[in-house]
């Protein structure tokens, strides 16, 4: 079974790594999908945000800046176009959790373009991300960060934008996973959340106004997002931890993970789905519904040449290939996006899984 | 078998000679006694025999029969004579030992005519053929002793005359004599023994039971339908022929003039029902080009068919008079012979025009009692001979029928009402569905009518009293609105001339009721087709094509004088509709007002409105202005919940004590309603309800269409969380369906959604709702709006028809799960529809928000 060989895999490399650490890095040896990059032995790649502009594609993501460390930071790496392949740069760690602050532990970068004025400065990149101060994914917020350029520095935001109070609402899940979509390219930016207490999770949008951080705006309500249309296999459908895009034609495109069991923790997906709809089903889920483009699945991973390929058993977290403002471009012929995927362990003592996340991309036709 | 042809067209050379037969005497037989059959006895096979080049030849139909066991006495034959003059035919019986018999030399034989109960007898001098009378039409019937072997047959050789196993009968024709000679020949039978059932015959068996004898190419068999005559005939386009009642006993007559008109046949067939639950004589007379007239003679014979033309029955015209009788709602055929009509020796035209000339049919002639038949239906569908076609409503247009239906204006013809039946020629159907400018009628300023209970059965009617000019329309239209069950009414509409018209059911056309949706329904008739009934709660347009009604398209549509409404005191008491705006429906289908009573002066008002002369039984009053609605923006409030006492509190709400508890009270800002402790294992689950009954005094409240046509999109309410927890409750509704069953709407719960707008944080959201609930927040006050695709019919309901928001009965329930909510106080107030497309508010969207939806 694929999934044992990996773990096998990684159980020997992880001990061949400890044993013989001086002995130079060890490559892990993914298959059944398309890797962006492949890292080292002890170091995971998971939950992308992605821009591509000017032929160059920008991955901030989640990584461990120590190896078999899990403390997640967020790191950019850079591809350019080369001999018919992107090419990554190294990576470098752009954002950190703070020592102490609400954002101890931080995850699920999005990053967009804009106009973002901070006192007499104006920024040109946003960057929403959930933080929270424990280890427990609980008690999530969604707080934001700003730069000038992709590589930063980047500048946090000192109050989360999207609280979530533990001492009304319990320590549940809280806010999370948020994904950027600019409005008018300045200042205004659709925020996508999901969100989860002691009900099912669910994915919610914010408008906000955020062209001046020092006097940030937002939607006094919030709309949680219909899922009609949406299909999961599942008793209920839920509709969490998505990344979103738009088109010049108002379309709104979800990719969105698939979970076994409806719950009210977003995590655990099984397979992702890519879905549009127009951008009014925001505000509006009488008239208006997702058409699911393709669900993507565990049976998607399977490499046919190798006999003990099961496919992947994670595949979450994915962001659409998006230019710098959220927007899918009118000359793309394919839906890209970038997914991460891992393997459950085989041991629940056996801890190495946590390092076993890819990223990969997938393209489909829309 | 060649072999047999082959010997048999020796026999068919042999006796090729005309012989006349001569009756001789009576028999007592009757073909109806020899065999215990029910049902008729039927034609199956035309068989036509063409002149043959030989002269001596004989060709020969054989029929084979089916059971070829008899009595060994005799056996019958249905036979008839399709040609216009008499036939000889020569007949072999032949055994199943394939021994051939024929008529003996002064053998007797029988015919019997159609009714099968008077028989003939005739000697066959010569033996062999049998005559069939021109126009024949019934059996033939010979014994065993009357057959003798057939000379020259080749089965004969060795073999025995055995008449009790029959294998075939051969009916042969002369060709040289009777070229185009045609004849029908049917079931074959004898005692308790069907030899041969032509009904029973599929296509296949009845081609190898009717064979040309030798292949002959002379003779051709083709099926004759079950039927004395062509049964293809229908109702469709017909005319009703109603007559008023006068106390006076007089005859009313109407004339039906033939399309064409040479009628020279045996008689004349007419499809014919009466809608009548009693049956009746009607006075019967044909009027020729010369003006003689014929009459029913006494106690002659009419036949009498149902609608499929079988199970004949024969009845008698009257002793007196010139009448035939219809039986109560008989639908069928009726046939008059010639032969059963006798000069009318009252009629003064026969004196100059003493002979009936059929060829040259002027008319028709019908007549009933004003006195006596006055209830009767009779509906006229195809009229027609055994070789034209009086009269076919189908391809006849509207405005053509007065070329074939006539009041006989010197029959006191005024008394007659010709109407139309559905399935003219270029019949329009109209969908009164699409009527226009309706919806601003209003029933205020009317007249409101109540019937009381009384001990007589007599009909206290309320008269519009009114010159209406209703030139151009095609139906009559009033607004009105049912407060009592669907009571029957009887409607009746004069004009100037006299001229009274009623309902006839829907064999004419229909009553529609297009309520305020714009939903239409027809009449449910229920088997009565006097009286209509206005559906229960209806509220909208009662329309009345003239076309409708018996008569109505004659008459005199500029003047017409008066509406009145029957209902019977006895039966109907409790009857209580309010009438208001009355207008007619033109061919586009737009309501033009004639009769606005909210215009009226009080004493205007009482001249136009009445009551005939049981008044202390019906009761009428004006109608006060009504209250509709409020509408808040998009939003039209059902229930405002806001109470100015109890009892106004008690008429519109409703707990029910099998429910878990819950307390309401009145305050001015709505209702504050406090779900009470769950009572563990409470039988009927953990909720409470509050019932918000249809009483509001609001008088539009089931209506759930705007003006322009625009559907409610969903059901709102207001709502103030005054508790410190979030309280989840659930709004419920009723759909009637068409069977009056009631259908519940419950919340589907999540995924299913809907908005809220906090008035106090000035915020719009969207939520799912849980379970079968919307949450309010902690703290929130304003509106939810919950559409009507967020609703489903539940588990439990014994019905799930899809959603028809017209048919809404108007009760909405609010419930609540104590197990939860228990001592959670919230207040409610206009609960109600709303009619715009919703989009929540945020900061990119400003439009179709609840805020400014309702203009807040």
């Amino acid at each position: 079974m694929k999934k044992y060989r990996i773990v096998s895999i990684y159980i020997l490399t992880t001990l061949m790594v400890l044993s013989t650490s001086c002995q130079g890095s060890q490559l892990k040896t993914p298959s059944g999908i398309n890797p962006i990059w492949i890292d080292e032995v002890g170091y995971l790649s998971k939950a992308a945000t992605v821009i591509q502009e000017d032929n160059a594609r920008y991955v901030i993501y989640e990584t461990n800046e120590k190896i078999n460390d899990e403390t997640i930071s967020f790191a950019l790496k850079i591809g350019h176009y080369e001999n018919d392949a992107w090419e990554y740069s190294n990576r470098e760690i752009i954002l950190k959790g703070s020592d102490s602050s609400w954002d101890k532990y931080i995850f699920s970068p999005s990053v967009i373009k804009g106009e973002f004025k901070k006192g007499a400065e104006t920024y040109n990149y946003l960057l929403a991300y959930g933080g929270r101060k424990t280890s427990n994914d609980i008690a999530n917020q969604i707080g934001i960060a700003y730069a000038k350029e992709l590589t930063g520095p980047w500048i946090k935001h000192p109050e989360p934008l999207i609280k979530y109070d533990a001492g009304i609402y319990g320590d549940e899940y809280g806010a999370g996973a948020p994904s950027l979509v600019s409005y008018d390219k300045k200042g205004k930016v659709r925020i996508f959340y999901s969100y989860a207490e002691t009900n099912l999770a669910n994915e919610r949008v914010l408008d906000a106004d955020l062209s001046n951080l020092n006097n940030i705006i937002l939607d006094k309500g919030t709309r949680q997002i219909s899922v009609d249309g949406l299909r999961d296999n599942a008793d209920m459908t839920i509709l969490a931890n998505a990344d979103f895009a738009l088109d010049e034609n108002d379309t709104l495109y979800v990719v969105r993970d698939v979970y076994p069991l409806s719950s009210n923790i977003p995590g655990n997906a099984t397979s992702l789905q890519v879905a549009k709809a127009n951008v009014k089903i925001l505000n509006d889920f009488v008239n208006y519904s997702w058409e699911v483009i393709e669900t993507f699945n565990s049976s998607n991973t399977i490499d046919f040449d190798d006999p003990e390929s099961m496919g992947w058993d994670e595949i979450y977290s994915a962001a659409f290939v998006r230019d710098s403002y959220g927007y899918i471009s009118s000359t793309q012929d394919k839906l890209e996006y970038i997914y991460s995927t891992s393997d459950e362990p085989e041991d629940i003592s056996d801890e190495t899984y946590k390092f076993s996340p890819f990223l990969a991309i997938r393209s489909t036709n829309f | 078998m060649k072999t047999f042809f082959a010997l048999l067209s020796l026999v068919a050379t042999v006796g090729c000679l005309a012989l006349a037969s001569t009756p001789i005497s009576k028999s007592v037989d009757s073909v109806q006694a020899a065999l215990s059959y029910e049902g008729d006895f039927v034609l199956g096979a035309k068989v036509d025999f063409s002149a043959n080049s030989d002269e001596q030849s004989t060709d020969y139909v054989s029929v084979n029969l089916s059971d070829t066991t008899n009595n060994g006495t005799n056996f019958f034959v249905r036979l008839k004579n399709l040609t216009s003059e008499d036939v000889d035919l020569h007949l072999v019986v032949e055994s199943v030992n394939g021994h051939g018999s024929t008529i003996k030399a002064n053998g007797r034989y029988t015919l019997y005519d159609e009714t099968g109960e008077i028989p003939q007898s005739y000697t066959s001098i010569s033996g062999e053929f049998f005559t069939l009378p021109k126009n024949f039409n019934g059996y033939f019937s010979i014994t065993n002793y009357n057959l003798a072997s057939q000379e020259g047959w080749p089965g004969n050789e060795g073999s025995e005359k055995d008449i009790k196993n029959l294998r075939a009968l051969h009916f042969g024709v002369c060709g040289g004599l009777y070229a185009g000679v045609s004849i029908g020949i049917g079931d074959i039978f004898t005692t308790d023994i069907m030899n041969l059932d032509v009904s029973s015959l599929d296509e296949e068996v009845f081609l190898s039971t009717f064979v040309p004898m030798n292949d002959s190419p002379y003779v051709e068999i083709t099926r004759l339908p079950e039927t004395d005559f062509d049964a293809n005939h229908d109702m469709d386009g017909g005319v009703l022929a109603t007559v008023q009642y006068m106390s006076e006993d007089i005859s009313s007559y109407w004339l039906i003039h033939p399309k064409d008109n040479n009628l020279s046949s045996t008689g004349i067939y007419f499809r014919l029902q009466n809608g009548w639950a009693y049956g009746y004589w009607i006075q019967f007379y044909i009027l020729d080009g010369n003006g003689h007239r014929m009459m029913l003679g006494l106690k002659q014979n009419i036949y009498q068919y149902d609608n499929q033309g079988k199970n004949k029955e024969i009845k008698t015209s009257r002793e007196f008079g010139s009448y035939f009788y219809i039986d109560g709602l008989f639908d069928g055929f009726i046939f008059i012979p010639y032969a059963s009509l006798v000069d009318d020796s009252t009629w003064s035209g026969n004196q100059s025009a003493p002979t009936m000339d059929y060829t040259n049919v002027y008319s028709l002639i019908f007549g009933l009692s004003t006195k006596h038949d006055y209830s009767a239906q009779t509906m006229f569908g195809d009229i027609f001979t055994d070789n034209t076609t009086v009269f076919d409503g189908s391809e006849v247009g509207l405005d053509e029928i007065d070329t074939y239906f006539e009041a006989d204006v010197y029959g006191n013809g005024n008394y007659i009402n010709l109407s139309r039946l559905k399935g003219y020629k270029e019949e329009t159907f109209l969908d009164y569905s699409n009527v226009k400018n309706y919806r601003e009628t209003t029933i205020t300023g009317g007249v409101k009518f109540n019937v009381t209970q009384g001990e007589e059965d007599v009909l206290p009617s309320f008269i519009i009293d009114y010159d209406f000019d209703f030139q151009n329309q095609i139906a009559i239209a009033i607004r009105l609105k049912n407060y009592s069950y669907d009571y029957p009414y009887k409607i009746v509409v004069k004009d100037d001339s006299g001229r009274q018209c009623s309902l006839e059911g829907e064999i004419l056309g229909n009553v529609y009721y297009l309520d305020l949706n714009g939903k239409c329904v027809a009449n449910d008739w229920g088997g009565n087709p006097i009286f209509a009934k206005i559906p229960i709660g209806f509220d909208g347009l009662m329309i009345i094509p003239f076309a409708s009604l018996g008569g109505g398209t004659h008459l005199n549509l500029s003047k017409l004088t008066s509406l009145e409404f029957f209902v019977s005191s006895k039966y109907d008491y409790g009857f209580d509709v309010a009438f208001g705006e009355i207008g007619g429906i033109d061919k586009n289908l737009t309501f033009n007002s004639l009769l606005s009573p909210n215009d009226l002066t009080d004493e205007e008002w009482k001249n136009i409105y009445k009551l005939n002369e049981y008044a202390e039984l019906g009761h009428i009053t004006r109608v006060e202005e009504e209250v509709l609605c409020p509408m808040i923006g998009d939003t039209k409030i059902l229930n405002s919940l806001i109470y100015d006492s109890d009892e106004e509190m008690a008429n519109e709400l409703l707990t029910d004590d099998a429910d878990n508890p819950l307390t309401y009270e009145r305050s001015p800002d709505g209702l504050l309603i406090t779900p009470g402790e769950y009572e563990v294992g409470h039988a009927n689950g953990p909720y409470s309800c509050l019932v918000l009954l249809n009483n509001s005094k609001y008088a539009d409240r089931t209506t759930m269409q705007l003006s322009d046509g625009t559907l409610a999109k969903g059901l709102t309410l207001y709502v103030k969380n005054l508790s410190s927890r979030e309280i989840g409750i659930s709004l419920g509704f009723d759909q009637i369906l068409e069977d009056n069953k009631i259908q519940r709407w419950t919340l589907i719960g999540y995924p299913s959604m809907y908005y809220a707008y906090d008035v106090n944080v000035d915020a719009e959201y969207t939520f799912y709702c849980k379970r079968d609930q919307f949450q309010i927040p902690v703290g929130f006050e304003g509106y939810i709006r919950i559409p009507f695709s967020s609703y489903g019919v539940p588990d439990w309901s014994s019905t799930n028809q899809p959603l028809d928001i017209t048919s809404l009965s108007g009760n909405l329930y609010l419930s609540q799960d104590n197990r939860s909510y228990a001592g959670l106080q919230y207040l409610v107030k206009n609960v109600g529809v709303y009619f715009k497309t919703t989009a929540a508010a945020s900061l990119f969207n400003e439009e179709n928000t609840i805020k400014s939806n309702m203009g807040l």
